[in-house]
C-alpha cells in the first residue's frame, strides 16, 4: 500500500478507537459492582446483546480467510461458511435460555447449581482459560499480520508494537467498563462491519447488474483450471485428509461455537431468558446475512480479481478481500477495510478477556489460591488486577510465538468446546443422573482427547504448514478431529457419571425448574 | 411462511389453562420422576454443593417439578428442541453426505449458473431463518405463558 494510505488507515483507526473509548467511558457502570463488571449487571437489552454477539463471533478470519476460501475452493468454501451460520441454531435451541436462567457469571456457576462446587469450578475455570489462551494467541498473531499488511509494519518489532497497542487498549476498555466496555467495542464493530460488508456486496452485485448467476459465471470463467469445478463440491472434500476430514470440520463448527465460554457468557448480560432468546434470534439474522454477503464477496473476488491474481498476492487466500476492495473502490475502500479489520480484533479480544477474567477470579482463584474471597468488593479488586495481568501475559506470549504457524489453534479451540463443554452442558440440562464425576470426566477427558489427537495430527507435525514442520509424528490422518473427540467427550461424561453413586434429585429439580421457568433465576442488579 | 411451517413440525398451541393433566401425569410417571423425587425427598444430598438456596427453597423447586403443569412444560420444550433440532441436523447431514459422495448430482445446473448444490446452500439459509422464526414464535405463544404462570406461583409462595 502507498504510504499515504497507511497514514489514512492510522487516522481512521484512531477516530474509531477514540469513538469507542468515549463510548466505553460514558456508559461505564457507576458505581462498579461485581455483577456490573462481569455481566453488565444483567442490564443489557435484546438488541444490544444480539449485535454484541454478532461482533463477538465474527473474527477477522470470517471475512478475510473465508472470502478467500470461497474464491479459491468455491462450493466447499461456501458450504464451510454455511456451517458457521447454522451453528447458531444450537445456541438458540439448547444453550441461550436455560443458561440465562441457571448461570450467574461463568461456566463454573452453571455447573455448581447441580454439582459439588470445588471440583467443577476448577475444571470449568481451566477449560475456559485454555480456550481463552489459544483464541487470544490466534487473535494477537493475526493482529501482527494485519499490521504488516495494513500499516506497513514489516519488522517483527513493528508487529509486536501493534500487538502491544491492541492488548493495552483491550485491557483499558475492560478495566474502565468491564463487560460493558467489551459490549461498546462490539457495538461499534457490528455497525462498521455490517456497513462495510453491505457496501462491498452491493458494489460487487452492481458490477453484474445484480444478477448473481452472471457473477457465478464470471467467477468460473476467471478461475482458470480450477474454474470448471468451482461451483461443485471437491475443493475441500478433495483435500489430502480425505472426505471425512472436511465432514469432521463442518460438524465441529456447527456443534462447537455455541459452547465457547466467551460467547455463551454474553447470555448472562440480558435481563431475562426471553431477551436472551430474542438476542440470539437477532444474531442469527445478522450472521446469516453476513455470511451470505461473504459468499458474494468470495465469488466476487474470484470473478473480479481472478484465481491468478489472488494466488500472486503476498497474502494468497487471506489477501483476496483486500484485492477485491482495491478493485471495487480503490485505495479509499482498502483504507476503510483495514481500519475495520483492526476494530474487529478489538471487539473479540475484549469479549475474550472478560471470559478469562471471570473464569480466573470467580472459578479458579477463589478455589485454589484465595480460598476466602467471599466479599464481592474484594473479588472485584482481584478481578481488576487479573485483567491487567492477563492483558500483559497475552501480549508477552503472543510476541514470543509471532513467527510460529499457530492457525490450527482456532479449530483446536472449537473442537475442545464441542468435545468438553457441549457434552457437559447437554447432560447438565437433560440428564437427571448426571453428577460431579461425570462433569469432571467430560471436561478433562474431552479436553485431553482433543489435545492428544491434534498433537498427533498433521496440524502439529509432518506437513510443511505444521507447527513443527521438521518433525513427523503425525499418526492421525486428519487436522480436524471432532468426529472422534466429540463422541468420546459424550462417552466419557456417561462413564464418569455411572462410576459414581452421587445423584442429587433436589439439585436437578432446582436446575430444571430454574432453566425452564426462570423461577429463582439471577435478577438484574441496579447500578 | 413461519406459521405454515410451524404446524408441520410442532404440536398445536395448548393454552396453559386448557391443558389435560392426565396426559401430563402419564408422561411424568413414564419418566420416573415421581420415584426419584420421593426417594431423595428431604435428604441432605447437597454435599459441597453451592448452598445459595435454603432447604425450604429447594423443597419448593421439588414441588414445582412434581406439578403436572411443569411436566407438560418440560415435554413441550424438549419436544420443540428435538423436532426443530432434528429437522436442521438431518437436512445439514444429508447436504454434507450428498456434497461429499455424490458431487456430480450437486453439479447439475438448474437455473442459469445455479446448480443443485448452490440451491441446497440457499435452502440451508432459508431453513435456518424459518426455524428461528418458528421457534421464537412458538416459544412466545405456547411456552412463555406456561413458564410465566409457574414462575409467578413459585414467587408467590416464596413471599
Amino acid at each position: 500500500m502507498p504510504p499515504q494510505a497507511t497514514t489514512l488507515t492510522f487516522g481512521l483507526l484512531a477516530v474509531l478507537v477514540a469513538v469507542s473509548l468515549v463510548l466505553v467511558f460514558r456508559t461505564r457502570p457507576r458505581p462498579m459492582s461485581l455483577s456490573a463488571y462481569y455481566v453488565e449487571g444483567r442490564q443489557q437489552g435484546a438488541a444490544g446483546n444480539g449485535l454484541a454477539l454478532f461482533a463477538a463471533y465474527t473474527l477477522v478470519t470470517s471475512l478475510m480467510a473465508m472470502s478467500g476460501e470461497i474464491a479459491l475452493s468455491g462450493y466447499d468454501g461456501a458450504l464451510f461458511a454455511t456451517s458457521f451460520a447454522i451453528a447458531w441454531l444450537v445456541a438458540l435451541l439448547i444453550v441461550a435460555e436455560p443458561l440465562r436462567n441457571t448461570s450467574k457469571f461463568t461456566f463454573g456457576d452453571l455447573l455448581s447449581v447441580r454439582m459439588q462446587e470445588r471440583p467443577v469450578r476448577i475444571a470449568a475455570g481451566l477449560v475456559t482459560l485454555i480456550i481463552f489462551c489459544f483464541y487470544m494467541l490466534f487473535q494477537m498473531v493475526a493482529t501482527g499480520k494485519l499490521a504488516a499488511m495494513a500499516l506497513g509494519a514489516q519488522t517483527t518489532s513493528g508487529q509486536v508494537m501493534a500487538i502491544a497497542v491492541v492488548g493495552a487498549l483491550t485491557t483499558l476498555c475492560v478495566l474502565i467498563g468491564g463487560m460493558r466496555g467489551a459490549t461498546c467495542l462490539q457495538l461499534v464493530k457490528s455497525v462498521v462491519l455490517l456497513a462495510l460488508v453491505a457496501v462491498m456486496t452491493l458494489l460487487v452485485l452492481g458490477r453484474f447488474g445484480f444478477n448473481i448467476s452472471a457473477l457465478l459465471g464470471e467467477a468460473v470463467a476467471n478461475s482458470g483450471e480450477a474454474g470448471a469445478g468451482l461451483l461443485a463440491p471437491g475443493g475441500k472434500f478433495g483435500a489430502p485428509g480425505g472426505k471425512l476430514e472436511f465432514v469432521s470440520q463442518l460438524i465441529t463448527v456447527v456443534l462447537g461455537h455455541a459452547a465457547l465460554p466467551y460467547i455463551f457468557m454474553r447470555f448472562n448480560t440480558v435481563r431475562t431468558s426471553k431477551e436472551a432468546r430474542r438476542s440470539v434470534s437477532l444474531t442469527i439474522w445478522l450472521i446469516g446475512i453476513y455470511y451470505l454477503c461473504v459468499m458474494v464477496l468470495g465469488f466476487g473476488a474470484a470473478a473480479i480479481v481472478g484465481h491468478e491474481g489472488i494466488m500472486s498476492s503476498p497474502g494468497e487466500r487471506d489477501g483476496a478481500a483486500v484485492l477485491l476492495a482495491l478493485e471495487l473502490g480503490g485505495v479509499p475502500l482498502v483504507v476503510v477495510l483495514s481500519a475495520v479489520l483492526f476494530v474487529m480484533v478489538f471487539a473479540v479480544t475484549a469479549g475474550l478477556m472478560m471470559s478469562a477474567v471471570s473464569a480466573f477470579t470467580h472459578d479458579v482463584y477463589r478455589n485454589v489460591a484465595g480460598g476466602g474471597v467471599e466479599d464481592p468488593r474484594a473479588e472485584l479488586r482481584v478481578a481488576r488486577k487479573a485483567t491487567i495481568a492477563i492483558g500483559v501475559l497475552a501480549v508477552l506470549i503472543s510476541g514470543a510465538v509471532l513467527e510460529q504457524n499457530i492457525s490450527f489453534l482456532l479449530s483446536l479451540d472449537v473442537t475442545i468446546a464441542a468435545s468438553a463443554i457441549l457434552p457437559t452442558i447437554v447432560y447438565m440440562m437433560f440428564w437427571g443422573r448426571f453428577n460431579t464425576s461425570g462433569a469432571v470426566w467430560s471436561i478433562y477427558g474431552g479436553m485431553a482427547i482433543t489435545v492428544l489427537l491434534v498433537a498427533l495430527s498433521p496440524a502439529v507435525s509432518g506437513s510443511p504448514r505444521a507447527l513443527l514442520p521438521d518433525s513427523d509424528f503425525a499418526l492421525v490422518p486428519w487436522r480436524y478431529v471432532g468426529i472422534i473427540s466429540i463422541p468420546v467427550g459424550f462417552l466419557l461424561g456417561y462413564i464418569g457419571t455411572i462410576l459414581s453413586d452421587e445423584e442429587d434429585a433436589e439439585a436437578y429439580a432446582e436446575m430444571e425448574v430454574r432453566a425452564l421457568t426462570g423461577a429463582g433465576a439471577e435478577q438484574p442488579t441496579a447500578t | 411462511m413461519a406459521a405454515r411451517f410451524h404446524h408441520i413440525v410442532l404440536p398445536r398451541v395448548v393454552p396453559a389453562d386448557r391443558m389435560r393433566p392426565d396426559r401430563a401425569r402419564e408422561r411424568r410417571q413414564a419418566a420416573g420422576v415421581d420415584a426419584r423425587n420421593e426417594q431423595a425427598g428431604g435428604d441432605e444430598a447437597a454435599k459441597g454443593r453451592q448452598v445459595s438456596t435454603t432447604q425450604s427453597t429447594r423443597d419448593e423447586f421439588l414441588e414445582v417439578q412434581r406439578q403436572p403443569e411443569f411436566a407438560f412444560l418440560r415435554a413441550q420444550v424438549r419436544g420443540t428442541i428435538l423436532r426443530l433440532g432434528s429437522v436442521f441436523s438431518v437436512w445439514f447431514l444429508l447436504h454434507i453426505a450428498l456434497a461429499g459422495w455424490v458431487p456430480e448430482l450437486l453439479a447439475v445446473r438448474i437455473i442459469g449458473n445455479f446448480n443443485i448444490g448452490m440451491l441446497l446452500i440457499a435452502s440451508q439459509f432459508v431453513l435456518m431463518f424459518a426455524i428461528t422464526a418458528t421457534y421464537t414464535r412458538y416459544a412466545r405463544r405456547a411456552i412463555d405463558p406456561r413458564a410465566d404462570g409457574l414462575r409467578a406461583e413459585f414467587d408467590r409462595k416464596r413471599i
